[in-house]
């Protein structure tokens, strides 16, 4: 399936459970472009890494 | 086959250690059996693409190294180019250059290899940046 993050739609294959959440493995996205003269470039998108944690008050 | 980030990396940034925009922060190139696995810690050769077809072992570095503070800072880049280039590759790695035993910051998985011929091979990062902290 693909998931849209940020500006990029990446493609995702796998999900992993991270303290207790579904989290997709991002990987990027990649397009070979064939040229009109043989030459073949490559363009890969990169989807942005995110980090962070959600801050909880401490129970009593 | 999964992208990540080194968990080298967020100690480094714990300790002060890593300054992704003073430091020489590299892009290497690595095949298909390469595995991204969040406890390694240094550069490698091994399963880096060799020194051949525009590309040099090593990697290239990146320019325009900018952190934007910011409830959710980021770091970002200027866009990474191989031209003249042959080769394939399936994952790059960003490692830092500086740190004398050149620690990781994350891996790249491309999806599969990406062959290049004579043309440019381009590392696009995304608007919202190379890496974000919310």
């Amino acid at each position: 399936m693909f998931i849209k993050i940020g500006d990029k739609v990446v493609e995702v294959n796998r999900f992993e459970t991270i303290n207790g959440k579904q989290v997709p493995v991002i990987q990027a996205t990649a397009r070979e472009i064939k040229n009109p003269d043989g030459t073949q470039d490559v363009i890969v998108d990169v989807p942005c890494f995110k980090m962070g944690g959600e801050v909880k008050p401490l129970q009593q | 086959m999964a992208s990540g980030i080194y968990s080298r990396f967020k100690a480094n940034l714990m300790n002060k250690v890593v300054d992704l925009e003073a430091d020489i922060i590299n892009v290497s190139l690595y095949n298909a059996t390469h595995a991204f696995t969040a406890t390694d810690t240094v550069y490698t050769t091994v399963n880096e693409l060799a020194t051949t077809g525009g590309y040099t072992q090593g990697g290239a570095a990146l320019a325009g190294k900018a952190v934007t503070e910011a409830a959710t800072t980021k770091w970002d880049a200027t866009d990474l180019a191989w031209t003249s280039a042959s080769f394939t590759a399936t994952h790059a790695v960003i490692w830092d250059d500086t740190v004398v035993t050149n620690d990781l910051i994350c891996s790249i998985d491309f999806g599969g290899n990406k062959t290049v011929s004579s043309g440019t091979f381009t590392i696009s990062w995304n608007a919202a940046g190379i890496i974000t902290l919310a």
